[in-house]
C-alpha cells in the first residue's frame, strides 16, 4: 500500500515532467557517435547532361542553378554515410550539397 | 542544399559527415572550426559556431529528364551509384517523404502523397500566402511566397494558370503571359525529408489534410 501511494505521489509527477522536458520545443544536443568522422569530399567529378551513362531520366536530382550555371546531384548518388555532402562551387558560391 | 559560408566571416566552410546521428539524422562537422551541424535544421549545435546558421540555397528535387530538359546546358555529378531506388515514384510509394517550410517560427509540411492528390494549393502560413504546386510527372514540388497576387490557380500543361488568366512559368517564377505578365514569385526554401525526421526536429509542426495535434 506504502509502495502504491509512493510511485503515484512521487514517481508519476516526476515522469510525467521528465516526460514534459523531453516534448518540449528546447531541444538538447545529445548526438551519438557510429563511427570516425568521414573524408570529405571536395573535388567530385562532374560532367555534361550527355555524358552521364548511370541515371535515366526517371532519377531524381538535386538541382539547383546559380548566376546562370546550373547543376545536377543525382539522389541516388548521395546516399550512405560517405555520400551525403558534396563541397562544391557554382557560379562564385561556395556549396554544401546535401538533402 | 546550404551556402558553405562561415556565418562570421567571408570564408569557406568544408563540411565532412561527422560519424554522428543526432535524432537519427546527420550531423555534419566543419573542418575549418570543427563545429557540429545539424544537417536538418542548418544550425550549428557545438562548437565555436554554435547557434549560428547557413544559408539555404533555393533547389529542387525532380526528375532528370525534366531537369535536363529545363537546363540543357546543366553539368552532372558523375560517380558510382550508391543507390537505385530514387525515381520518380519513390515519393509515392514509400508514403514516407515529406515537403516542409519553416517560416516565422512556425513549421508545416505536406506529405508528398497529399501533394499528388491536391497539386495546387494556395495556403496562408503564419501570416503570409503560399502557393504550393506538384507536377507529377517530374515528381518536382515548388513553394512560392506569393504575396497575395494569386488566389487559385491549375496546372496546364507544366505552367500555372492563376485565377486572373495569368500564365506562370514554375521554374522561373515568372509571370509569362497574362494581366500579371512579368511579375515575379518568390522561391520559398522547402526541405524535402522523411517525415518522420521532420516530426522529430519540429514536433508542433502542422501537416496538411491531417487535424493538428494541439
Amino acid at each position: 500500500m506504502k509502495q502504491a501511494l509512493l510511485f503515484g505521489v512521487i514517481i508519476v509527477p516526476l515522469l510525467i515532467s521528465l516526460l514534459g522536458l523531453a516534448g518540449g520545443e528546447e531541444r538538447t544536443f545529445q548526438p551519438r557517435t557510429l563511427m570516425k568522422p568521414l573524408p570529405a569530399i571536395e573535388d567530385a567529378p562532374f560532367v555534361k547532361a550527355g555524358e552521364v551513362k548511370s541515371i535515366d531520366d526517371k532519377d531524381l536530382v538535386l538541382a539547383l542553378a546559380v548566376n546562370g550555371h546550373s547543376r545536377a546531384y543525382p539522389i541516388n548518388m548521395l546516399t550512405g554515410p560517405r555520400r551525403e555532402i558534396i563541397n562544391d562551387t557554382l557560379g562564385g558560391t561556395s556549396i554544401a550539397a546535401t538533402w | 542544399m546550404y551556402a558553405a559560408q562561415h556565418p562570421k566571416h567571408d570564408k569557406r566552410l568544408v563540411f565532412q559527415v561527422s560519424g554522428k546521428l543526432w535524432q537519427r539524422s546527420l550531423v555534419m562537422r566543419d573542418l575549418q572550426t570543427g563545429s557540429l551541424w545539424s544537417h536538418l535544421l542548418g544550425e550549428a549545435m557545438d562548437g565555436p559556431l554554435k547557434g549560428t546558421t547557413l544559408k539555404p540555397i533555393p533547389s529542387v528535387i525532380t526528375s532528370w529528364g525534366e531537369w535536363k530538359k529545363k537546363n540543357p546546358e546543366t553539368s552532372v555529378l558523375n560517380l558510382d551509384l550508391s543507390a537505385k531506388r530514387f525515381d520518380t515514384k519513390a515519393w509515392k510509394e514509400r508514403k514516407r517523404f515529406v515537403l516542409g517550410i519553416e517560416h516565422d517560427g512556425k513549421t508545416k509540411a505536406w506529405p508528398y502523397h497529399f501533394l499528388e492528390e491536391n497539386p495546387v494549393r494556395v495556403e496562408t502560413f503564419a501570416g503570409k500566402e503560399f502557393l504550393i504546386v506538384f507536377l507529377k510527372e517530374s515528381a518536382t514540388a515548388f513553394v512560392f511566397e506569393t504575396g497575395g497576387v494569386i488566389k487559385s490557380g491549375k496546372l496546364d500543361q507544366g505552367t500555372l494558370v492563376s485565377d486572373d488568366g495569368t500564365r506562370w512559368n514554375l521554374w522561373s517564377a515568372r509571370a509569362m503571359e497574362g494581366p500579371q505578365k512579368g511579375k515575379n514569385l518568390t522561391r520559398a526554401y522547402a526541405l524535402p525529408s522523411y517525415r518522420k525526421a521532420w516530426l522529430d526536429f519540429h514536433p508542433g509542426s502542422l501537416m496538411a489534410g491531417e487535424a493538428s495535434k494541439k
